[in-house]
């Protein structure tokens, strides 16, 4: 790429923008970062985005536009030959797998611990509320709407005071699991991040690891997790505690998923496989009803998904974009030879993620014009 | 292991080794950051190192090893025509004072928030003190005699219950300063980083902007510091809050008023401290039968003692001070008459002015890795 270096359009704070940085540092592609609140942005750029204002959203020097750091990441990835992409079957999938944990498995611990709690919270997130209004909007008046409208996406997230319990309770066991894994290992597949570390830090690093009142709780319980936070914005390697580490600046060998992961998977599984479960059903009696025409644009949710986890009930917007990157995962899982298969399947079957195997929608999602769509 | 160039002996929790990795980021150097635990560290680079353990240092891939935080930086700084030196010499004066009042002026709220508050820190602490040791237990043994020491460290730089009022009350008035600052300005001289913000960086980030207690503090008092800290920490300009500046020094080798507010509150004990530790090692010096040459430069020459606000404190007397002093020092006698009047006027705003025409009778300088006396 010649020329200006391309232009992230994103916020401190979101957890989206956050993975798309991480990856940008790790992978040493220039970029500036702005502030998606010029009336430059919203007049030219959120139209070539498809018409969604969303961070980050990223503009090159040519005028092409690219909206969300998922997209940006796989746009990096294809150009490099995947190089943030093990090669072997069971860490390409594990690997998609935590891409996907970390982008929609994690949305209740992220809002409840940012949007419950304003008293500690408020004033953190209130300066970087007034960087993204609009020119002419930047008035306490507007940061407080912009609020509360968070508070409320927290809400149909499944975050209220009734899961609340379950939501500190999943997460300490989240934590402890993934603290239990960095200190073995400083990425999530070994000695060099994969796009499962990226799809990690949207929450755990720019919620969890950011806002004041989760930052505590991870340099408390997690100080490992921190760590790899601050790894992952940094170009080196940043490995100094694990100065005996074999595996250096390379995956696992020979596709082994480390015992640390499997456990974190488990932890992962209490809610993300009935959320899943109950998503798809949710989606798919939506798609039934209405049939969507190809390359019709996918929203980003269907109602709503209803489960139950350890016993409370929670009720979450059913997501599309979780399918997104589920699809993925499958298709790798169904690309894989016999013998890798079942290798696999002792592996899923161990953290109890098989059922998101089959979770699918009855139609297929690709990505049309910025945004996600049906096929 | 992959090719790396060149390796930064340091832990993430050091206070001068941020200064070092921070300059690193910035000037697009890569590097390999491993623990001082390791053995090719304790068998050779300590040696080549002018026998000093001592966080950061670096080892080139010539094997040429470098310590100390400002040796590191002047060595690349050589390399590279002085990309992060401004041209204009009131900046280059300012750049020099506040490295040399972010490295040394800056230690008592550093070392107060990290050791005086356990139920904050001290897990956390302790983690990262783990690294500085070989794993099992002897190692760890080790790291805890090293936490036990830098926690005695705080005391040696003034910090005890009878100072403690004041040094909480100063540096309030010191973030209240740098937050109004950097609400203005991305960087000490505008749109890019100078010396100047790599020597300050040292103890805003490891200790003031990354242990638990005085972090909580900058996120809930000074959130406009904890972003230069943050964008300190970037290989981008992550200017992304000031949309129309430019990644360029303030033209006109400008000053700004916000950086004069902060050189004051700076001042407030930087000041009587400087004053207090030239007389200190300057009669310290005269009692010597013999200081050759070249001897070595000890870290410090007993206690010195001064006020700050009608507290008296007692603090250890450190040579290299006034080793970073000399070189903002030389910038100032190196400008045109016009601009010391100017930048005297600033000084004496700010109450700086006795400290800066303080020197020591006797010159400090690094030479093979060690400070020594010339």
């Amino acid at each position: 790429m010649t020329g200006a270096p391309m232009i992230m359009y994103g916020m401190k704070v979101s957890g989206n923008t956050a993975r798309a940085r991480s990856y940008l540092i790790k992978a040493s592609i220039p970029y500036v970062e702005k502030a998606p609140a010029t009336l430059r942005f919203i007049q030219e750029i959120v139209p070539k985005a498809g018409g969604v204002r969303t961070m980050p959203t990223f503009e090159f020097a040519d005028g092409t536009v690219i909206r969300d750091g998922g997209a940006i990441i796989q746009y990096y990835e294809d150009q490099s030959g995947h190089t943030f992409s093990p090669k072997t079957p069971k860490q390409n999938l594990v690997s998609r797998l935590f891409d996907t944990l970390g982008a929609d498995g994690m949305f209740r611990p992220g809002m409840h611990y940012r949007w419950s709690f304003p008293d500690d919270n408020l004033d953190f997130l209130n300066w970087n509320t007034f960087r993204i209004l609009p020119p002419g909007f930047q008035t306490q008046e507007f940061a407080d709407a912009g609020h509360k409208q968070m508070q409320d996406a927290a809400k149909r997230l499944g975050v209220s005071p009734q899961t609340a319990p379950l939501i500190e309770e999943l997460y300490a066991e989240q934590l402890a699991a993934f603290e239990a894994h960095l200190t073995d290992h400083p990425y999530i597949l070994g000695g060099r991040p994969s796009v499962a570390d990226f799809g990690m830090m949207i929450m755990w690093h720019a919620h969890l690891g950011r806002d004041p009142k989760a930052l505590p709780i991870m340099q408390k319980n997690g100080p490992a997790v921190l760590r790899w936070t601050e790894r992952m914005n940094v170009h080196a390697e940043d490995t100094t505690e694990y100065e005996t580490y074999p595996h250096w600046g390379e995956f696992v060998p020979e596709d082994a998923i480390p015992q640390t992961l499997i456990n974190l998977m488990k932890v992962y599984a209490v809610d993300y496989v009935p959320e899943t479960l109950a998503a798809a059903q949710s989606i798919n009696a939506w798609l039934a009803d209405n049939a969507p025409e190809p390359g019709s644009k996918a929203e980003r949710s269907y109602g709503y998904a209803q489960f139950d986890v350890r016993g409370t009930p929670v009720s979450a917007t059913a997501q599309t974009y979780r399918f997104y990157l589920l699809q993925r995962v499958q298709k790798i899982y169904e690309a894989m030879d016999k013998t890798t298969r079942a290798d696999m399947d002792a592996i899923l079957e161990e953290a109890n993620m098989m059922p998101i195997l089959t979770a699918k929608l009855n139609r297929e999602l690709g990505r049309a014009n910025n945004c996600e769509a049906w096929l | 292991m992959p090719n790396q160039p060149m390796t930064l002996y340091g832990v993430p929790n050091s206070l001068y080794t941020g200064r070092a990795r921070s300059y690193f980021i910035k000037a697009g150097l890569p590097y390999r950051e491993v623990s001082p635990a390791d053995g090719h560290y304790q068998s050779h680079v300590i040696a080549a190192a002018g026998g000093r353990l001592g966080l950061p240092t670096i080892e080139l891939e010539d094997g040429a090893v470098i310590r100390d935080g400002a040796s590191i930086i002047d060595h690349f700084e050589a390399q590279s025509g002085h990309t992060f030196s401004p041209a204009t010499p009131k900046q280059r004066f300012f750049s020099r004072l506040f490295d040399a009042i972010g490295a040394e002026g800056l230690l008592r709220p550093a070392m107060h928030y990290r050791w005086n508050f356990d139920e904050e820190n001290l897990a956390y602490l302790e983690f990262h003190f783990a690294m500085l040791a070989p794993p099992g237990e002897q190692g760890q043994q080790i790291a805890k005699a090293a936490a036990q020491a830098m926690r005695k460290a705080a005391v040696a730089f003034g910090v005890t219950p009878e100072t403690v009022p004041m040094v909480e009350e100063v540096y309030t008035e010191q973030l209240a300063a740098l937050d109004a600052h950097f609400a203005a300005y991305p960087y000490l001289l505008g749109g890019r980083p100078c010396i100047g913000d790599f020597g300050l960086y040292a103890p805003l980030f490891a200790h003031l902007g990354r242990d638990p207690k005085p972090l909580m503090m900058m996120m809930t008092d000074a959130l406009r510091l904890y972003r230069w800290v943050e964008r300190m920490g970037r290989e981008t300009s992550d200017i992304v809050e000031f949309p129309d500046r430019s990644e360029t020094y303030l033209a006109d080798d400008a000053i700004p008023e916000t950086l004069v507010a902060l050189l004051k509150a700076l001042a407030i004990d930087f000041a009587p401290e400087t004053l207090a530790a030239a007389d200190t090692i300057n009669a310290w010096i005269a009692d010597q039968d013999e200081l050759a040459p070249s001897s070595r430069c000890e870290r410090s020459v007993g206690m010195t003692s001064f006020e700050v606000r009608g507290t008296p404190v007692s603090a250890i007397a450190q040579p290299y001070r006034f080793y970073l002093l000399a070189r903002a020092q030389a910038e100032l006698k190196a400008m045109n008459n016009a601009d010391r009047e100017a930048v005297g006027a600033i000084l004496k705003k700010t109450g700086l002015e006795e400290a800066l025409a303080t020197t020591l009778t006797r010159e400090v300088a690094i030479r093979d890795n060690q400070e020594v006396w010339l």
